[in-house]
């Protein structure tokens, strides 16, 4: 059946008068505060006001409040429970029995960051310290990408990412990283060009530290940590403005819809946090245990010693730390948490643990982040990202030293 | 004129918080000369931020208030207070039931945490809740008006 022209006009008005309401279009509260939130006037401020909502939030749930709850179940009974029922216990680590050394580690620790075992010291970084944390930070997340604030906050800051050739898109990949940096990296993914990724990724792997790493540096250096990520997140942008300039490729402009400010439906912030965490979880907790095993090794062969001592006129002269640090330096390689954490248990004044906490931060990324830089950017991109991070360990970790001098800490 | 004068305040305890997070209790005290004086709270301090640049912007858009956009920006100052006051009760809330890490709850260990002082923005609470009656108020007559609209 064909139409003439009339009857096809004819059609399209019975549709018209059907489906669309003629009137002025009045801007509801929603579509202004949507506009006013992208305009960088007002929404500077409600950015800074979210952002410390968010971190409020990652800090009084997370860290103060789940953490609290779940330290007992290791202070008062896990732990005294291994340390009792495992066979093979000695007075010292030394007179120990290889399993009890492996399972409970160190008898004499005090805390459970000390015990260096795989179900203690381990399971408390995992479970006690990590997930806290990282279900708090995908909780408010999610929050933030469902209500419809993420595009606008990737919209506000675009101009400040373009002075380092990223676009507004990198504080996804960010954000995520804050979280845990695997997720971060993949996330890199949205970012349109070869260069733009392969910055983000090596920025990323540099200078975020993951959420786990937040919940501990919390924990070893909690007045500081305001200063340390001021510091991460200028170091950040100035390795990126030389990044920028020295990587050859292109820096497109972006183009995004942003949708309307919705009220988050609960059920789905439940569903997509649960899928976060089982992905950490099923990463986390095996390199976690695995990277606690490698570090009690290490220090049983005496390797940790010895790469302390090869290691420690860098350390203690250009550093200022001190020698022992150089153990949770290669811990680091396999957990940064942990080798944060470990760094908590060695005696040191406050300017040494602030050192010690930046150079975890941006020495290489953990061995999960480097299987996905691999993955997602290459061998070529590995190599590059990890002559980066050689330099920037050098460069920001001794700046630190400076800083904290001055600050007379 | 209610919420000119609420952004002041607002903006004068923002200032009092920052100060305060600075260590600093005079005004002609040594620490104005220190980066990062000892004992400095930066939890503290961006609360204080907040608080400041939420005064200013109630403050702004109160000039003008009949004005879409004057509200708007009145209404996102006032949203910036809610979430600084929200992290306050979430801390209290938070802290109450976390038996502080023993899992031992007493009644006073419990109501403790709800005992004042409160923190500066804290107190702008009722007061900033007035903003509730002119977006319901807001949403009535954006509502009337598209029905007129529709009718003609």
């Amino acid at each position: 059946m064909t139409l003439t022209s009339d009857e096809r006009w004819d059609l399209i008005d019975k549709i018209t008068n059907k489906t669309v309401r003629f009137g002025k279009y009045e801007r509801s509260l929603k579509d202004i505060i949507g506009e006013l939130t992208v305009r960088p006037s007002t929404g500077i401020p409600l950015a800074i006001a979210v952002l410390f909502g968010f971190f409020s939030f990652f800090y009084t749930f997370g860290l103060s409040f789940l953490m609290m709850l779940l330290d007992p179940v290791f202070k008062r009974y896990l732990i005294p429970w291994l340390v009792q029922t495992v066979p093979g216990g000695g007075a010292t680590l030394k007179e120990s029995s290889l399993i009890y050394g492996i399972i409970v580690g160190e008898p004499t620790a005090v805390h459970p960051f000390e015990y260096l075992g795989v179900l203690t010291s381990g399971l408390y970084v995992a479970i006690g310290v990590v997930l806290p944390a990282v279900f708090a930070f995908y909780i408010i997340l999610t929050i933030l990408e469902d209500t419809g604030y993420m595009p606008r906050l990737v919209t506000l800051i675009d101009t400040v990412f373009h002075k380092i050739g990223l676009h507004g898109f990198a504080v996804v990949p960010m954000l995520l990283s804050l979280g845990c940096n695997i997720p971060g990296v993949e996330a890199t993914r949205t970012l349109e060009t070869r260069k733009q990724r392969f910055m983000m990724m090596a920025l990323l792997g540099v200078f975020i530290p993951c959420g786990a790493q937040l919940g501990v540096m919390l924990q070893v250096v909690p007045e500081y940590l305001g200063l340390l990520m001021l510091y991460f997140i200028a170091s950040f942008f100035i390795a990126g403005f030389v990044l920028d300039a020295i990587t050859p490729g292109r820096s497109p402009e972006m183009l995004i819809d942003v949708p309307p400010y919705r009220a988050p439906m609960w059920r789905n912030i439940v569903r997509k946090v649960w899928y976060r965490v089982e992905g950490f979880l099923a990463v986390a907790i095996p390199m976690v245990l695995g990277g606690v095993l490698v570090v009690n090794i290490l220090y049983w062969v005496g390797a940790i010693d010895w790469l302390g001592a090869v290691l420690s006129p860098m350390f203690v002269h250009w550093f200022g730390v001190p020698e022992e640090t150089a153990g949770p330096l290669v811990m680091a390689f396999m957990r940064k948490d942990v080798a944060v954490a470990q760094i908590g248990a060695i005696e040191m004044t406050i300017a040494q643990k602030i050192i010690s906490v930046t150079l975890v931060t941006i020495y290489f990324p953990c061995l999960a982040t480097f299987i996905m830089i691999l993955k997602e950017g290459g061998v070529l991109d590995l190599l590059k990202c990890s002559a980066i991070l050689l330099v920037s360990f050098f460069l920001f970790g001794g700046l630190m030293q400076g800083i904290v001098s001055v600050m007379g800490v | 004129m209610y919420f000119a004068v609420l952004g002041a305040v607002t903006v004068w305890f923002g200032c009092w918080e920052l100060t305060t997070s600075y260590g600093i209790t005079e005004p002609w005290a040594g620490e104005w000369l220190k980066l990062f004086p000892e004992g400095m709270d930066w939890m503290c301090l961006w609360r204080g931020l907040v608080t400041f640049l939420a005064g200013l912007l109630i403050m702004w858009g109160a000039f003008r208030f009949s004005d879409v956009e004057g509200f708007g920006t009145s209404v996102i100052g006032t949203m910036m207070l809610w979430i600084a006051v929200g992290c306050d009760i979430l801390k209290m809330f938070c802290g109450s039931l976390s038996g502080e890490g023993s899992w031992s709850y007493s009644f006073y260990g419990f109501l403790k945490y709800y005992a004042p002082p409160y923190p500066a923005a804290t107190w702008l609470l009722p007061f900033s809740l007035v903003m509730i009656y002119f977006i319901v108020c807001w949403g009535k007559e954006s509502i009337s008006s598209t029905k007129k609209e529709e009718t003609v």
